[in-house]
Protein backbone atom coordinates (compact mmCIF):
# COMPACT_ATOMS: atom_id res chain seq x y z
CA UNK A 1 0.00 0.00 0.00
CA UNK A 2 2.58 2.33 1.08
CA UNK A 3 4.43 1.81 -2.44
CA UNK A 4 0.92 2.18 -4.26
CA UNK A 5 0.82 6.09 -2.51
CA UNK A 6 3.93 7.23 -3.26
CA UNK A 7 4.39 6.17 -6.55
CA UNK A 8 0.88 7.83 -7.35
CA UNK A 9 2.42 10.97 -5.14
CA UNK A 10 5.21 11.20 -7.07
CA UNK A 11 3.11 10.89 -10.41
CA UNK A 12 0.91 13.29 -9.16
CA UNK A 13 3.21 15.73 -8.43
CA UNK A 14 5.41 15.56 -11.51
CA UNK A 15 1.96 15.29 -13.57
CA UNK A 16 1.34 19.21 -15.37
CA UNK A 17 -2.87 18.38 -15.63
CA UNK A 18 -2.39 17.98 -11.59
CA UNK A 19 0.14 21.41 -11.16
CA UNK A 20 -1.94 23.38 -13.22
CA UNK A 21 -5.26 22.25 -11.32
CA UNK A 22 -3.65 23.01 -8.53
CA UNK A 23 -2.93 26.15 -9.76
CA UNK A 24 -6.12 26.64 -10.91
CA UNK A 25 -7.67 25.84 -7.17
CA UNK A 26 -5.30 28.59 -5.60
CA UNK A 27 -6.28 31.21 -7.99
CA UNK A 28 -10.01 30.55 -7.41
CA UNK A 29 -9.04 30.25 -3.72
CA UNK A 30 -7.26 33.34 -3.39
CA UNK A 31 -10.48 35.30 -5.41
CA UNK A 32 -13.04 34.06 -2.94
CA UNK A 33 -10.66 35.46 -0.39
CA UNK A 34 -9.66 38.66 -1.89
CA UNK A 35 -13.54 39.11 -3.11
CA UNK A 36 -14.58 39.66 -0.06
CA UNK A 37 -11.37 40.88 1.65
CA UNK A 38 -12.80 44.15 3.34
CA UNK A 39 -15.64 41.89 5.25
CA UNK A 40 -13.06 39.66 6.13
CA UNK A 41 -11.02 42.41 7.79
CA UNK A 42 -14.15 44.28 9.04
CA UNK A 43 -15.33 41.02 10.59
CA UNK A 44 -12.18 38.95 11.53
CA UNK A 45 -12.68 35.87 10.15
CA UNK A 46 -13.00 33.97 7.02
CA UNK A 47 -16.75 32.91 7.27
CA UNK A 48 -17.79 33.99 4.28
CA UNK A 49 -14.19 32.51 2.50
CA UNK A 50 -14.93 28.90 4.24
CA UNK A 51 -18.66 29.52 3.17
CA UNK A 52 -17.84 29.27 -0.86
CA UNK A 53 -15.32 26.57 -0.38
CA UNK A 54 -17.83 23.66 -0.73
CA UNK A 55 -18.65 24.57 -4.55
CA UNK A 56 -15.27 25.24 -5.21
CA UNK A 57 -14.03 22.10 -3.74
CA UNK A 58 -17.02 19.93 -6.14
CA UNK A 59 -15.09 20.99 -8.68
CA UNK A 60 -11.26 20.73 -7.73
CA UNK A 61 -11.42 17.24 -6.01
CA UNK A 62 -13.50 15.52 -9.18
CA UNK A 63 -10.30 17.35 -11.17
CA UNK A 64 -7.93 16.21 -8.85
CA UNK A 65 -8.81 12.29 -8.51
CA UNK A 66 -10.60 11.29 -12.08
CA UNK A 67 -7.35 10.14 -13.33
CA UNK A 68 -7.05 7.77 -10.31
CA UNK A 69 -8.69 4.80 -12.19
CA UNK A 70 -9.82 5.97 -15.09
CA UNK A 71 -5.93 6.73 -16.81
CA UNK A 72 -4.49 3.48 -14.94
CA UNK A 73 -6.98 1.64 -16.76
CA UNK A 74 -6.68 3.62 -20.40
CA UNK A 75 -3.13 2.90 -20.29
CA UNK A 76 -4.05 -0.67 -18.84
CA UNK A 77 -1.54 -0.95 -16.27
CA UNK A 78 -4.66 -1.38 -13.80
CA UNK A 79 -4.12 -5.12 -14.88
CA UNK A 80 -0.59 -4.97 -13.88
CA UNK A 81 -1.80 -3.47 -10.47
CA UNK A 82 -3.94 -6.19 -10.40
CA UNK A 83 -2.04 -8.69 -10.51
CA UNK A 84 0.71 -7.61 -8.12
CA UNK A 85 0.11 -9.72 -4.67
CA UNK A 86 -1.61 -6.44 -3.33
CA UNK A 87 -5.68 -6.49 -1.71
CA UNK A 88 -7.85 -3.66 -4.24
CA UNK A 89 -9.11 -2.20 -0.76
CA UNK A 90 -5.38 -1.31 -0.05
CA UNK A 91 -5.25 0.64 -3.79
CA UNK A 92 -8.22 2.32 -2.90
CA UNK A 93 -6.66 3.09 0.31
CA UNK A 94 -3.51 4.18 -1.13
CA UNK A 95 -4.98 6.64 -3.93
CA UNK A 96 -6.98 8.22 -1.42
CA UNK A 97 -4.46 9.45 0.99
CA UNK A 98 -2.44 10.42 -1.45
CA UNK A 99 -5.44 12.68 -3.26
CA UNK A 100 -6.16 13.83 0.67
CA UNK A 101 -1.93 14.72 1.14
CA UNK A 102 -2.46 16.54 -1.97
CA UNK A 103 -5.46 18.26 -1.07
CA UNK A 104 -3.49 18.89 2.69
CA UNK A 105 -0.69 20.53 1.09
CA UNK A 106 -2.91 22.80 -1.11
CA UNK A 107 -5.01 23.90 1.43
CA UNK A 108 -1.54 24.86 3.59
CA UNK A 109 -0.78 27.41 0.82
CA UNK A 110 -4.40 29.00 1.76
CA UNK A 111 -3.03 29.40 5.53
CA UNK A 112 -1.79 32.96 4.49
CA UNK A 113 -4.79 34.00 4.56
CA UNK A 114 -5.70 33.67 8.12
CA UNK A 115 -1.84 34.76 9.38
CA UNK A 116 -2.01 37.76 7.26
CA UNK A 117 -5.82 38.60 8.70
CA UNK A 118 -3.87 37.71 12.29
CA UNK A 119 -1.80 40.70 12.01
CA UNK A 120 -5.02 43.05 11.52
CA UNK A 121 -6.41 42.10 14.74
CA UNK A 122 -7.39 39.72 17.21
CA UNK A 123 -8.55 36.82 14.90
CA UNK A 124 -10.21 34.13 16.86
CA UNK A 125 -8.47 30.95 15.78
CA UNK A 126 -11.23 28.49 16.78
CA UNK A 127 -13.52 29.07 13.72
CA UNK A 128 -10.51 29.30 11.21
CA UNK A 129 -9.09 25.61 12.77
CA UNK A 130 -12.56 24.50 12.32
CA UNK A 131 -13.05 25.41 8.95
CA UNK A 132 -9.52 23.90 7.48
CA UNK A 133 -11.01 20.75 9.49
CA UNK A 134 -14.33 20.82 7.20
CA UNK A 135 -12.79 21.66 4.15
CA UNK A 136 -10.32 18.37 4.93
CA UNK A 137 -13.55 16.23 6.08
CA UNK A 138 -15.55 17.79 2.87
CA UNK A 139 -12.92 17.10 0.67
CA UNK A 140 -12.05 13.82 1.69
CA UNK A 141 -15.60 12.99 0.83
CA UNK A 142 -15.55 14.20 -2.30
CA UNK A 143 -12.08 13.03 -3.22
CA UNK A 144 -13.80 9.85 -2.32
CA UNK A 145 -16.69 10.22 -4.61
CA UNK A 146 -14.33 11.51 -7.21
CA UNK A 147 -11.98 8.19 -6.51
CA UNK A 148 -15.52 5.82 -7.30
CA UNK A 149 -16.48 8.13 -10.55
CA UNK A 150 -12.66 7.37 -11.71
CA UNK A 151 -12.99 3.50 -10.93
CA UNK A 152 -16.46 3.14 -12.84
CA UNK A 153 -14.51 4.63 -16.19
CA UNK A 154 -11.60 4.76 -18.21
CA UNK A 155 -12.60 8.20 -19.71
CA UNK A 156 -10.76 11.07 -17.17
CA UNK A 157 -13.66 13.52 -18.48
CA UNK A 158 -16.73 10.88 -17.56
CA UNK A 159 -15.06 10.27 -14.63
CA UNK A 160 -14.81 14.31 -14.21
CA UNK A 161 -17.88 14.54 -14.90
CA UNK A 162 -19.70 12.51 -13.19
CA UNK A 163 -18.40 12.88 -9.56
CA UNK A 164 -19.15 16.55 -10.27
CA UNK A 165 -22.59 15.48 -10.57
CA UNK A 166 -22.48 13.77 -7.36
CA UNK A 167 -20.63 16.28 -5.58
CA UNK A 168 -22.46 19.58 -6.74
CA UNK A 169 -25.76 16.69 -5.82
CA UNK A 170 -24.81 16.51 -2.51
CA UNK A 171 -23.49 20.53 -2.10
CA UNK A 172 -26.62 21.61 -2.73
CA UNK A 173 -29.36 19.30 -2.60
CA UNK A 174 -31.19 21.41 0.46
CA UNK A 175 -32.21 23.66 -1.45
CA UNK A 176 -34.50 21.33 -3.53
CA UNK A 177 -36.93 21.53 -0.30
CA UNK A 178 -38.83 25.33 -0.53
CA UNK A 179 -40.22 24.77 2.84
CA UNK A 180 -37.31 24.86 5.41
CA UNK A 181 -39.67 22.34 8.07
CA UNK A 182 -40.98 19.33 7.58
CA UNK A 183 -39.55 15.57 7.07
CA UNK A 184 -38.34 16.25 3.21
CA UNK A 185 -36.58 19.08 4.36
CA UNK A 186 -35.02 17.74 7.63
CA UNK A 187 -33.70 14.71 5.30
CA UNK A 188 -32.30 17.04 2.84
CA UNK A 189 -30.44 18.97 5.39
CA UNK A 190 -29.07 15.51 6.73
CA UNK A 191 -28.11 14.96 3.04
CA UNK A 192 -26.81 17.92 2.33
CA UNK A 193 -23.03 18.65 2.41
CA UNK A 194 -22.97 22.06 2.81
CA UNK A 195 -25.51 22.25 5.77
CA UNK A 196 -23.14 20.23 7.80
CA UNK A 197 -20.21 21.88 6.22
CA UNK A 198 -21.52 25.24 7.74
CA UNK A 199 -21.71 23.84 11.44
CA UNK A 200 -18.47 22.67 11.26
CA UNK A 201 -17.01 26.41 9.40
CA UNK A 202 -18.60 28.55 12.24
CA UNK A 203 -16.83 26.59 14.44
CA UNK A 204 -19.37 24.28 16.14
CA UNK A 205 -18.28 21.09 15.87
CA UNK A 206 -20.83 18.60 16.03
CA UNK A 207 -20.16 14.82 15.71
CA UNK A 208 -23.07 14.41 13.57
CA UNK A 209 -20.94 16.60 11.06
CA UNK A 210 -17.82 14.69 11.57
CA UNK A 211 -19.65 11.20 11.22
CA UNK A 212 -21.72 12.55 7.87
CA UNK A 213 -18.35 12.92 6.20
CA UNK A 214 -16.72 9.94 7.80
CA UNK A 215 -19.65 8.06 6.48
CA UNK A 216 -19.47 9.75 2.67
CA UNK A 217 -15.92 8.63 2.58
CA UNK A 218 -15.93 5.11 3.70
CA UNK A 219 -19.16 4.41 1.61
CA UNK A 220 -18.16 6.00 -1.05
CA UNK A 221 -14.28 3.74 -1.02
CA UNK A 222 -16.47 0.74 -0.11
CA UNK A 223 -18.04 1.16 -3.09
CA UNK A 224 -14.94 1.85 -5.31
CA UNK A 225 -13.34 -1.60 -4.25
CA UNK A 226 -16.75 -3.31 -4.63
CA UNK A 227 -16.81 -2.01 -8.50
CA UNK A 228 -13.47 -2.84 -9.39
CA UNK A 229 -14.03 -6.23 -7.46
CA UNK A 230 -16.89 -6.47 -9.53
CA UNK A 231 -15.21 -6.27 -12.64
CA UNK A 232 -13.18 -9.43 -12.12
CA UNK A 233 -16.65 -11.35 -12.01
CA UNK A 234 -18.66 -12.47 -14.84
CA UNK A 235 -21.80 -11.14 -16.06
CA UNK A 236 -25.16 -12.55 -15.61
CA UNK B 1 2.78 -25.96 -11.48
CA UNK B 2 -1.02 -24.82 -13.52
CA UNK B 3 -3.52 -27.01 -13.00
CA UNK B 4 -6.81 -26.29 -14.76
CA UNK B 5 -9.83 -28.83 -14.40
CA UNK B 6 -13.40 -28.31 -16.02
CA UNK B 7 -12.80 -24.43 -16.77
CA UNK B 8 -15.67 -22.64 -18.02
CA UNK B 9 -16.01 -18.94 -18.62
CA UNK B 10 -19.37 -17.27 -19.82
CA UNK B 11 -19.11 -13.67 -21.05
CA UNK B 12 -23.66 -13.25 -20.51
CA UNK B 13 -24.89 -16.06 -22.93
CA UNK B 14 -21.71 -16.63 -24.88
CA UNK B 15 -19.17 -19.57 -23.77
CA UNK B 16 -15.72 -18.61 -24.30
CA UNK B 17 -14.10 -21.32 -22.68
CA UNK B 18 -16.10 -24.64 -22.36
CA UNK B 19 -14.95 -26.73 -19.63
CA UNK B 20 -11.28 -27.49 -21.08
CA UNK B 21 -8.47 -28.89 -18.35
CA UNK B 22 -4.36 -29.18 -18.73
CA UNK B 23 -1.94 -29.17 -16.15
CA UNK B 24 1.59 -27.73 -16.29
CA UNK B 25 4.06 -29.34 -14.83
CA UNK B 26 7.60 -27.21 -13.93
CA UNK B 27 10.02 -26.56 -16.08
CA UNK B 28 7.76 -26.98 -18.77
CA UNK B 29 7.62 -24.12 -21.91
CA UNK B 30 4.04 -24.27 -23.33
CA UNK B 31 2.54 -22.08 -26.45
CA UNK B 32 -1.13 -21.89 -25.75
CA UNK B 33 -2.45 -21.14 -29.44
CA UNK B 34 -6.00 -20.54 -31.54
CA UNK B 35 -7.71 -18.12 -33.27
CA UNK B 36 -9.01 -15.06 -32.18
CA UNK B 37 -11.96 -15.30 -29.87
CA UNK B 38 -11.12 -19.45 -28.99
CA UNK B 39 -10.79 -18.42 -25.53
CA UNK B 40 -7.17 -17.58 -24.79
CA UNK B 41 -7.02 -14.40 -23.36
CA UNK B 42 -9.71 -15.41 -20.84
CA UNK B 43 -7.95 -18.02 -19.82
CA UNK B 44 -4.68 -16.09 -19.16
CA UNK B 45 -6.71 -13.60 -17.37
CA UNK B 46 -8.63 -16.42 -14.97
CA UNK B 47 -4.94 -18.00 -14.46
CA UNK B 48 -3.45 -14.27 -13.51
CA UNK B 49 -6.85 -13.79 -10.98
CA UNK B 50 -7.88 -10.62 -13.27
CA UNK B 51 -11.13 -12.73 -14.46
CA UNK B 52 -12.76 -15.21 -11.78
CA UNK B 53 -14.05 -18.70 -13.56
CA UNK B 54 -17.42 -19.47 -14.04
CA UNK B 55 -17.18 -23.16 -13.41
CA UNK B 56 -13.96 -25.67 -12.61
CA UNK B 57 -11.27 -25.27 -10.84
CA UNK B 58 -7.99 -23.13 -11.91
CA UNK B 59 -5.17 -23.59 -9.99
CA UNK B 60 -1.61 -21.73 -9.96
CA UNK B 61 1.58 -22.93 -8.08
CA UNK B 62 -1.21 -25.19 -5.81
CA UNK B 63 -3.21 -22.00 -5.02
CA UNK B 64 -7.04 -22.05 -6.29
CA UNK B 65 -7.30 -18.59 -8.12
CA UNK B 66 -10.93 -18.08 -6.70
CA UNK B 67 -9.76 -18.90 -3.12
CA UNK B 68 -6.66 -17.95 -2.70
CA UNK B 69 -5.60 -15.10 -5.28
CA UNK B 70 -3.11 -13.33 -3.42
CA UNK B 71 -1.02 -16.46 -3.20
CA UNK B 72 -1.55 -16.87 -6.79
CA UNK B 73 -0.30 -13.16 -7.42
CA UNK B 74 2.78 -13.87 -5.21
CA UNK B 75 3.84 -17.48 -7.05
CA UNK B 76 3.00 -15.70 -10.30
CA UNK B 77 4.83 -13.25 -13.08
CA UNK B 78 2.49 -11.97 -15.62
CA UNK B 79 3.26 -9.94 -18.62
CA UNK B 80 0.43 -8.27 -20.11
CA UNK B 81 -0.60 -8.76 -24.05
CA UNK B 82 -0.37 -4.69 -24.15
CA UNK B 83 3.16 -4.48 -21.65
CA UNK B 84 1.62 -1.55 -19.71
CA UNK B 85 4.25 0.70 -18.66
CA UNK B 86 4.35 4.06 -16.37
CA UNK B 87 6.24 5.79 -19.04
CA UNK B 88 6.93 8.67 -17.08
CA UNK B 89 9.06 6.16 -14.67
CA UNK B 90 13.09 5.58 -14.71
CA UNK B 91 13.33 1.98 -15.37
CA UNK B 92 14.88 1.38 -11.88
CA UNK B 93 12.50 3.07 -10.09
CA UNK B 94 9.82 1.39 -12.38
CA UNK B 95 11.29 -2.00 -10.97
CA UNK B 96 12.24 -1.20 -7.27
CA UNK B 97 8.41 -0.06 -7.37
CA UNK B 98 7.35 -3.74 -8.55
CA UNK B 99 10.16 -5.22 -6.46
CA UNK B 100 8.28 -3.58 -3.29
CA UNK B 101 5.03 -4.51 -4.29
CA UNK B 102 5.50 -7.89 -3.93
CA UNK B 103 7.20 -7.90 -0.88
CA UNK B 104 10.48 -8.61 -1.62
CA UNK B 105 12.24 -7.49 1.72
CA UNK B 106 13.94 -4.59 1.09
CA UNK B 107 17.61 -5.30 1.47
CA UNK B 108 17.37 -7.36 -0.91
CA UNK B 109 15.70 -5.22 -3.11
CA UNK B 110 18.75 -3.83 -5.08
CA UNK B 111 20.35 -7.54 -6.02
CA UNK B 112 16.82 -8.47 -7.35
CA UNK B 113 16.22 -5.58 -9.15
CA UNK B 114 19.92 -6.28 -10.25
CA UNK B 115 19.72 -9.99 -11.16
CA UNK B 116 16.72 -9.29 -13.29
CA UNK B 117 17.82 -6.04 -14.98
CA UNK B 118 20.75 -8.32 -16.04
CA UNK B 119 18.80 -11.30 -17.26
CA UNK B 120 16.84 -9.48 -19.40
CA UNK B 121 19.54 -7.18 -20.62
CA UNK B 122 18.56 -3.51 -19.64
CA UNK B 123 21.60 -2.70 -16.70
CA UNK B 124 22.46 0.02 -19.52
CA UNK B 125 19.30 1.90 -19.45
CA UNK B 126 18.23 1.28 -15.73
CA UNK B 127 18.33 5.27 -15.32
CA UNK B 128 16.34 6.39 -18.34
CA UNK B 129 12.36 7.17 -18.47
CA UNK B 130 10.46 4.04 -20.05
CA UNK B 131 8.72 6.05 -22.46
CA UNK B 132 12.18 6.79 -24.37
CA UNK B 133 12.94 2.87 -24.79
CA UNK B 134 12.75 1.24 -27.26
CA UNK B 135 9.73 -1.15 -28.31
CA UNK B 136 12.07 -4.01 -27.74
CA UNK B 137 13.57 -2.53 -24.52
CA UNK B 138 10.19 -1.94 -23.14
CA UNK B 139 9.24 -5.81 -23.25
CA UNK B 140 12.47 -6.40 -21.71
CA UNK B 141 11.51 -4.32 -19.10
CA UNK B 142 8.21 -5.75 -18.71
CA UNK B 143 9.67 -8.88 -18.23
CA UNK B 144 11.83 -7.96 -15.70
CA UNK B 145 9.22 -7.16 -13.81
CA UNK B 146 7.68 -10.43 -14.47
CA UNK B 147 10.40 -12.15 -12.77
CA UNK B 148 11.87 -9.86 -10.15
CA UNK B 149 10.46 -11.96 -7.37
CA UNK B 150 11.48 -15.51 -8.92
CA UNK B 151 8.22 -16.60 -9.55
CA UNK B 152 7.34 -20.34 -10.21
CA UNK B 153 5.18 -19.46 -12.74
CA UNK B 154 5.84 -16.95 -15.54
CA UNK B 155 2.60 -16.47 -17.87
CA UNK B 156 3.40 -14.36 -20.97
CA UNK B 157 0.44 -12.55 -23.19
CA UNK B 158 1.72 -12.07 -26.55
CA UNK B 159 5.34 -11.42 -25.47
CA UNK B 160 6.98 -10.93 -28.91
CA UNK B 161 4.16 -9.13 -31.26
CA UNK B 162 5.37 -5.61 -32.53
CA UNK B 163 9.34 -6.60 -32.67
CA UNK B 164 11.40 -6.57 -35.29
CA UNK B 165 13.17 -9.89 -36.38
CA UNK B 166 16.59 -9.11 -34.24
CA UNK B 167 14.17 -8.10 -30.85
CA UNK B 168 12.11 -11.15 -31.52
CA UNK B 169 15.50 -13.36 -31.67
CA UNK B 170 16.48 -11.70 -28.27
CA UNK B 171 13.23 -11.93 -26.50
CA UNK B 172 12.89 -15.20 -27.57
CA UNK B 173 16.31 -16.38 -26.04
CA UNK B 174 15.35 -14.73 -23.02
CA UNK B 175 11.94 -16.93 -22.57
CA UNK B 176 14.18 -20.23 -23.23
CA UNK B 177 16.64 -18.90 -20.39
CA UNK B 178 13.77 -18.69 -17.97
CA UNK B 179 12.60 -21.55 -19.03
CA UNK B 180 14.70 -23.43 -17.69
CA UNK B 181 13.59 -23.03 -14.14
CA UNK B 182 10.52 -21.66 -14.27
CA UNK B 183 6.57 -22.73 -15.75
CA UNK B 184 6.46 -20.70 -18.58
CA UNK B 185 2.59 -20.37 -20.80
CA UNK B 186 2.82 -18.24 -23.54
CA UNK B 187 0.29 -16.86 -25.74
CA UNK B 188 0.97 -16.26 -29.21
CA UNK B 189 -0.67 -15.07 -32.78
CA UNK B 190 3.02 -15.92 -34.33
CA UNK B 191 3.40 -19.34 -35.17
CA UNK B 192 6.80 -19.31 -35.61
CA UNK B 193 7.32 -18.65 -32.05
CA UNK B 194 5.30 -21.77 -30.82
CA UNK B 195 7.91 -24.25 -32.56
CA UNK B 196 10.93 -22.00 -31.46
CA UNK B 197 10.11 -21.45 -27.64
CA UNK B 198 7.46 -24.07 -27.09
CA UNK B 199 7.99 -27.70 -26.46
CA UNK B 200 4.06 -28.18 -26.22
CA UNK B 201 0.81 -26.79 -27.36
CA UNK B 202 -2.40 -26.13 -26.25
CA UNK B 203 -4.59 -25.28 -29.39
CA UNK B 204 -7.93 -23.79 -28.52
CA UNK B 205 -11.08 -23.40 -30.76
CA UNK B 206 -14.61 -22.07 -30.22
CA UNK B 207 -13.55 -22.40 -25.97
CA UNK B 208 -12.35 -25.93 -26.17
CA UNK B 209 -9.02 -27.95 -26.35
CA UNK B 210 -8.51 -28.52 -30.26
CA UNK B 211 -5.43 -30.58 -29.40
CA UNK B 212 -2.69 -30.58 -26.23
CA UNK B 213 0.52 -32.26 -26.87
CA UNK B 214 4.29 -32.17 -27.90
CA UNK B 215 4.88 -30.12 -30.96
CA UNK B 216 6.89 -32.93 -32.94
CA UNK B 217 4.16 -35.64 -31.40
CA UNK B 218 1.57 -33.24 -32.91
CA UNK B 219 2.73 -32.18 -36.16
CA UNK B 220 3.18 -36.35 -36.85
CA UNK B 221 -0.48 -36.93 -35.96
CA UNK B 222 -1.46 -34.23 -38.52
CA UNK B 223 1.37 -35.23 -41.25
CA UNK B 224 -0.26 -39.03 -40.94
CA UNK B 225 -3.90 -37.65 -41.31
CA UNK B 226 -3.74 -35.07 -43.91
CA UNK B 227 -0.91 -37.53 -45.67
CA UNK B 228 1.48 -34.60 -46.01
CA UNK B 229 5.02 -35.93 -44.05
CA UNK B 230 6.37 -32.40 -43.98
CA UNK B 231 3.51 -30.86 -42.24
CA UNK B 232 4.38 -27.70 -40.24
CA UNK B 233 2.75 -25.66 -37.45
CA UNK B 234 0.91 -23.59 -39.90
CA UNK B 235 -0.86 -27.09 -40.94
CA UNK B 236 -1.34 -27.91 -37.70
CA UNK B 237 -3.19 -24.96 -36.65
CA UNK B 238 -5.17 -25.29 -39.92
CA UNK B 239 -5.89 -28.91 -39.42
CA UNK B 240 -7.03 -28.38 -36.00
CA UNK B 241 -8.91 -24.33 -36.47
CA UNK B 242 -10.59 -25.65 -39.79
CA UNK B 243 -14.69 -26.36 -38.93
CA UNK B 244 -14.87 -29.56 -41.01
CA UNK B 245 -11.62 -30.87 -38.68
CA UNK B 246 -13.19 -29.97 -35.49
CA UNK B 247 -14.50 -31.85 -33.06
Amino acid sequence: MNTVYRRDLSRMIHSSVVGTIIVLFLMMMGAMFFVDFFDNVQALNLRKFFSQAPLLLSIFCPALTMGTFAEERSHQTLELLETMPVQTWKIVLAKFLCCMTLLAVVFGFTLSYPISLSTLGALDWGPVIGGYIALMLLGGGYLALGILASACTKEQISAFLLAFFMCFALTFIHRLSADSSGMTATMLQNLSANAHFSNIARGVIDIRDILYALTLQFFALTATVLVLEAKKYPAV
Amino acid sequence: MIKVEHFTYDYGSHRAVDDISFELKSGEIVALIGPNGAGKSTTMKVLTTLLRPCGGKVCVAGYDVTENPMRVRENMGYLPETNPLYGDMLVYDALASVAAQRHIPAKNRAEAIETAARQCSILNVMHRPIETLSRGYRQRVGIAQAIIHKPAVLILDEATTGLDPNQICEIRDLILEIGREKTVLISTHILQEVTAIAKRIILLNHGKIACDGPVSELLGTVGKKTGNSSAGIEDLFAFYTHEQHFE
